[in-house]
């Protein structure tokens, strides 16, 4: 079940609402914890049965790990984190091994066949993330397997994150605030995440569609797709996050910021802080400081940041084209903290451009079927193609999608908000919003069922990770 | 406002748009079809242990929501006012409109093995029943909305010079009727897909004047009491305004017979009975129907057209019948052309290929 879809809005969520705030204060998790079971059910309900076993297997770790001591614990630990990983490993990775192995050494290895459970990715993380902190000390073991299943499972942030740090939110499964502010500001959130998803990354994601449908492409074209789908993966994800921190609020939960409108970065590095923070910093703080992040020499600082973006894009997906996304990401860093850097400084239009460049092409990385189809789309951004410069179909397009692209483009900007914010700076203009503000929601409540109303099922990008 | 009733009128608006609407999908009975989009609507599918292990059920209740979703057409509408009139986007699911009320489907790109398909179908037909005495042959295609309206709406269309050079080089031994200078935008309808009877007559005289059967007698045109909304009006969810559907009406045409071959009854040139459906404008020849026989006993020839023909044909069909004593009206979408030995002889007949673009550049259709 996806949050932009009737059967989530209209259906499931009104249900669990009313679970959640008939359930008295002591049943609140379980209530959130069984609502949390029905949504993951509903697409696969095969795939609970390994989250059930996750969660267990978290359960009885956390609780080990805690009241070992010395080796023993260290032990626990490694016990739970390749529990944890090989079942990623299975699910995920293990038939992208054999395919190689086969290529590589021409033997007929038979494949698993393992569907890949939805939002592995996310708890397998979640639930490394808690026995790393528990054997760390930075949280105590859960005694409550509701409470820790409820952390694991919660659906908000189940299947396409953020990746929520057990530390952060071990405290709000005990006690909690729940407030009409609280309230307010998580409707605020999820609906403008219904819009961004709804209105803005699905239309984007037809204008992707209609390139890769195309047997009329150019140069244009090209363009027009690699900038559209950097836009569509953002509004996508990013309105996704909103959403689940909104609904986090509905809850009663304060979830981490996952995007602070990345594209306007003036380099890689700082990219990085602001997309996918909670991914980033689960892979600072579970594998860059722990191989010994920069307090090392030179060469191994570099090591550390390749296994890191190894990681990152192997986490993305079992395939090639997102080991190579990860690794052109951990070069430009590298090329960044080297020399780079220092050159990006005090050029802010020269610096912008490159982080638009580096990361429309890393999309194309991103979403390509295979290697060669990403260094074909490459080389055509660049005119190598031999394609025309535009074609009728290129300029149809982007006739069609100029506004949303415009639109789009200063949504991912921070423009709107500060003209909020210098509006309702003083007290006649923040009345002014406060006026305006709530008929907004309900127009764009309203705009989004119409869309999915009359459009097709359109899961986000990040289910499949 | 304060920040406070700003935060209480948020949440309470939202919540009763929510639990009203979520109330109303669980309480609503399930209609069975859309009579806007002229299709069956998904029906609640079945709850058991195993649709719901398999997933079944709940795939089945994604379409379910979707489909019964209460104000369905008037959140189309919506939509559509967003994309088209806030976003600007060229088309909404494909469907465009020229702002004179005029709607249509793009058609794009042109496919060329369609065509050929298309060609290789019709020739397989010529060597198989055509190579008789006194038959002649002849092709014609009806160029679809798009060729009149995209170029002034920017729009994307196929290379309709392309497509007929296509089609010709792959119909040796048909003679080709160009009839698209014969036709203009109004010439069809602006919700709908087809022409418009009423306006095709210079198109059925340049037909029947170039298979050598000239066309005699005047028309009467009868408007039909309800108003008409073409397939488009639906499929578009935008506001349109119904138009008048006519058919043209004569001695001859009343004097005509129709024989069903699928039903075996004989009924009326235009079905009234259909005329007042979900699409009036099966009202000629009773819209899809495999193979039909029009007989002009007041015919002043012995003359026989055998008409290969789409949905365009069944309106154009009956202004060819003062030239013929007898039309047999085929659609090898819904019979093969395997069979058709077993219902008509084709000696000393004109034969009409006549096919809209529509149906050419999809042929797989065609049997």
């Amino acid at each position: 079940m996806v949050f932009s879809s009737l059967p989530f809005l209209y259906y499931f969520l009104p249900a669990a609402l009313l679970l959640y705030a008939l359930a008295p204060r002591g049943r609140k998790n379980a209530a959130l914890l069984l609502a949390s079971l029905v949504f993951y059910g509903w697409g696969e309900p095969k795939f609970l049965i390994w989250m059930v076993l996750a969660i267990l297997q978290g359960y009885v770790s956390g609780l080990l790990i805690e009241r070992a001591e010395g080796t023993r614990r260290r032990a626990y630990l490694a016990v739970s984190v390749t529990l944890s990983m090989g079942m990623l490993f299975c699910c995920k990775y293990a038939d992208f091994f054999i395919g190689n192995v086969n290529a590589i050494t021409g033997a007929s290895l038979p494949l698993t066949g393992i569907a890949l459970p939805v939002g592995i990715s996310f708890y397998t993380f979640q639930i490394v993330s808690y026995a790393v902190d528990v054997y760390r000390g930075e949280a105590p073991a859960q005694r409550s397997l509701v409470d820790l299943a409820a952390y694991i499972a919660m659906f908000p942030q189940l299947i396409a994150g953020p990746i929520v740090r057990y530390a952060d939110i071990a405290p709000q499964l005990q006690e909690r605030e729940h407030s009409w502010e609280k309230c307010a500001a998580g409707v605020r959130r999820f609906i403008w995440g219904l819009g961004k998803k709804a209105l803005i990354a699905n239309s984007l994601g037809e204008l992707c569609a209609a390139f890769k449908a195309s047997g009329d492409r150019s140069l244009l074209f090209f363009w027009l797709y690699a900038v559209g789908y950097a836009l569509h993966i953002y509004f996508d994800f990013s309105g996704y996050s909103d959403m689940a921190i909104g609904l986090g609020k509905l809850f009663g939960f304060e979830f981490r910021e996952n995007f602070r409108y990345p594209y306007v970065s003036g380099s890689i590095t700082e990219f990085w802080r602001r997309w996918h923070i909670s991914l980033g910093s689960w892979f600072r703080d579970y594998v860059y400081i722990p191989l010994g992040g920069n307090r090392v020499s030179k060469p191994r600082w570099f090591f550390n940041i390749l296994v890191v973006w190894l990681c990152t894009g192997f986490w993305h997906g079992a395939a090639w084209n997102f080991v190579v996304w990860g690794l052109f990401f951990g070069l430009l860093l590298m090329a960044e903290k080297l020399w780079l850097g220092k050159h990006l400084k005090g050029h802010s239009v020269l610096s912008h451009l490159y982080v638009l460049l580096a990361v429309v092409i890393s999309f194309v990385i991103f979403d390509a079927a295979s290697l060669s189809e990403a260094g074909h789309s490459i080389a055509a951004l660049f005119g190598l193609g031999g394609y025309p410069l535009f074609s009728a179909e290129a300029v149809y397009y982007l006739k069609s999608y100029a506004l949303l692209l415009l639109a789009a483009a200063v949504g991912a900007t921070p423009a709107m908000a500060r003209l909020c914010g210098r509006i309702g700076g003083n007290e006649r203009g923040r009345r002014a919003l406060n006026a305006l503000e709530p008929a907004a929601e309900l127009l764009l409540l309203l705009a989004a069922t119409g869309y999915m109303v009359d459009g097709s099922f359109n899961p986000f990008l990040y289910f499949r990770f | 406002m304060t920040d406070k009733r700003k935060n209480i009128l948020s949440v309470s608006l939202v919540a009763a748009v929510l639990f009203s609407l979520a109330l109303w999908c669980w309480v609503k009975p399930a209609d069975p079809v859309s009579l806007s989009e002229r299709r069956a609507l998904a029906a609640m599918p079945e709850l058991s242990a195993e649709t719901v292990w398999s997933g079944k059920f709940m795939e089945g209740f994604e379409k379910y929501a979707a489909d019964q979703f209460p104000l369905r057409d008037g959140f189309r509408a919506l939509k559509v006012f967003c994309a088209d009139r806030l976003l600007g986007q060229k088309d909404v699911n494909g469907i465009y409109g020229n702002g004179e009320g005029y709607l249509s489907k793009l058609e794009y790109p042109l496919n060329e093995d369609s065509l050929r398909s298309a060609a290789g179908k019709f020739r397989k037909i010529q060597e198989r029943y055509l190579r008789g005495d006194g038959v002649r042959v002849y092709l014609s295609v009806v160029p679809d909305k798009n060729y009149f309206m995209a170029g002034e709406c920017g729009a994307l269309a196929m290379d309709y010079a392309r497509l007929v050079d296509c089609l010709r080089e792959n119909t040796e031994g048909m003679e080709y009727i160009d009839i698209f200078p014969c036709l203009s935008l109004e010439d069809y309808y602006k919700t709908d897909t087809h022409w418009r009877q009423e306006k095709i007559l210079p198109v059925a005289e340049k037909l029947a004047e170039s298979m050598g059967a000239p066309l005699s007698g005047s028309y009467e045109t009868v408007t039909l009491p309800t108003p008409f909304y073409g397939v488009y009006a639906g499929q578009s969810a935008r506001r349109v305004s119904p138009e008048p559907l006519s058919y043209l009406l004569n001695d001859t045409l009343e004097g005509c017979t129709v024989y069903d071959y699928e039903s075996g009854e004989k009924v009326g040139v235009y079905d009234m009975d259909k005329a007042a459906g979900a699409d009036a404008y099966e009202l000629f020849l009773s819209g899809s129907r495999a193979l039909m026989k029009i007989q002009n006993p007041a015919a002043e020839t012995e003359r026989r057209l055998i008409l290969f023909r789409d949905s365009f044909g069944s309106s154009l069909a009956p202004l060819l019948a003062s030239g013929y004593a007898e039309i047999d009206v085929v659609d090898i979408r819904y019979i093969s052309s395997a069979l058709l030995e077993n219902f008509l002889t084709f000696e000393n007949c004109d034969v009409l290929f006549l096919y809209s673009t529509l149906v050419l550049n999809h042929s797989v259709t065609l049997k």
